[in-house]
């Protein structure tokens, strides 16, 4: 899936299908989420919220989806503020906060970001959240938010 | 040219199941549970819609059918945009905003349905000397399929 951080769609497909998804399915091996950054040009702490996530990816799943929740559980507060850091640091304590500050440093962060930007630009994403999937041999593109329910019911059709 | 309008939508929808089922989300009418047994199975419906609607199988019958169908949409997108969401259409393609352009270009659609349907009553009292309704029947689709180009 491609999405921004600061796209109010994004934040409700992630709190509301995909965190469930990554509970129920991806957790026990049946569903795999591989997740873009696509921080869009008129949000202004986007980039800045994909760099963090990145490097948190970097330090851990665990440390991942702390940073995932937090960042979209506290969205309209660092939106209206730019108050990321402050987000972070909450979500991750002071060691791996100031880890995560130091990874950050590393070009290849904003490089990893700019390949999965080239990456939507190339299967045409225009918007955020924008997901594929690949089940049963084929590629499903889904502009917009799926519910979780919705969703649920295609992964128990199709997964044992 | 109206089985075709037909054969197309349904197939668009057919290319993605779960696109489809996003739309009839967006519309918050119905419930989750039926949302993907309708986004798998209404293109079909369309579908056999267009088919018939070519071949001419029991046409009045079939075009009463579409009529009923195409009102109902109408009905859910005028609802979906009166209620203030921001809805995709889905009609068409899948990043069609529901707009009052949107809702009259569908309505247009209904009709030449009408008119097949009406065809039988129209040839009793009008007499075999109709074909200029008809014409105007196919303008009309033709119209709607070109605002359906330009918002594009």
């Amino acid at each position: 899936m491609f999405s921004d951080f600061e796209c109010p769609a994004c934040r409700e497909f992630y709190l509301r299908t995909i965190r469930p998804v990554l509970k129920e399915y991806s957790s026990h091996g049946k569903v795999c989420v591989v997740y873009h950054e696509f921080p869009l040009r008129g949000h202004k702490y986007s980039r800045q919220a994909a760099q963090y996530t990145k490097a948190a990816q970097r330090l851990g799943r665990k440390q991942w989806t702390a940073v995932l929740d937090a960042l979209c559980e506290n969205q309209e507060k660092w939106h209206q503020d730019g108050s990321l850091d402050d987000t972070v640091f909450k979500a991750l304590g002071a060691d791996e906060y100031f880890r995560l500050k130091k990874l950050l440093l590393d070009p290849s962060i904003d490089t990893a970001i700019g390949s999965e930007i080239a990456l939507g630009v190339k299967k045409e994403v225009n918007s955020t959240p924008t997901f594929f999937v690949y089940a049963i041999g084929r590629e499903q593109k889904v502009v917009g938010v799926l519910p979780y329910p919705v969703l649920k019911d295609f992964f128990d059709r199709i997964v044992k | 040219m109206l089985g075709g309008v037909f054969l197309y939508t349904g197939h668009i929808k057919l290319e993605s199941p779960l696109q489809f089922a996003a739309i009839l989300s967006g519309y918050k009418l119905f419930p989750d549970s039926i949302i993907l047994p309708l986004s798998y199975y209404f293109p079909w419906v369309e579908i056999a819609l267009g088919i018939l609607l070519i071949i001419g199988w029991k046409i009045r019958c079939v075009a009463l059918g579409a009529c009923g169908l195409l009102t109902t949409l109408i009905v859910i997108l005028a609802g979906t945009y009166f209620r203030g969401i921001d809805a995709n259409c889905g009609c068409f393609s899948f990043d069609d905003r529901i707009t009052p352009l949107t809702i009259a270009r569908d309505a247009l659609i209904i009709l030449p349905t009408l008119y097949l349907a009406a065809e039988p009553v129209l040839r009793a009292r009008l007499g075999h000397d109709h074909s200029r309704y008809r014409e105007v029947g196919i303008g009309i689709v033709i119209a709607a399929a070109i605002a359906i180009g330009f918002e594009r």
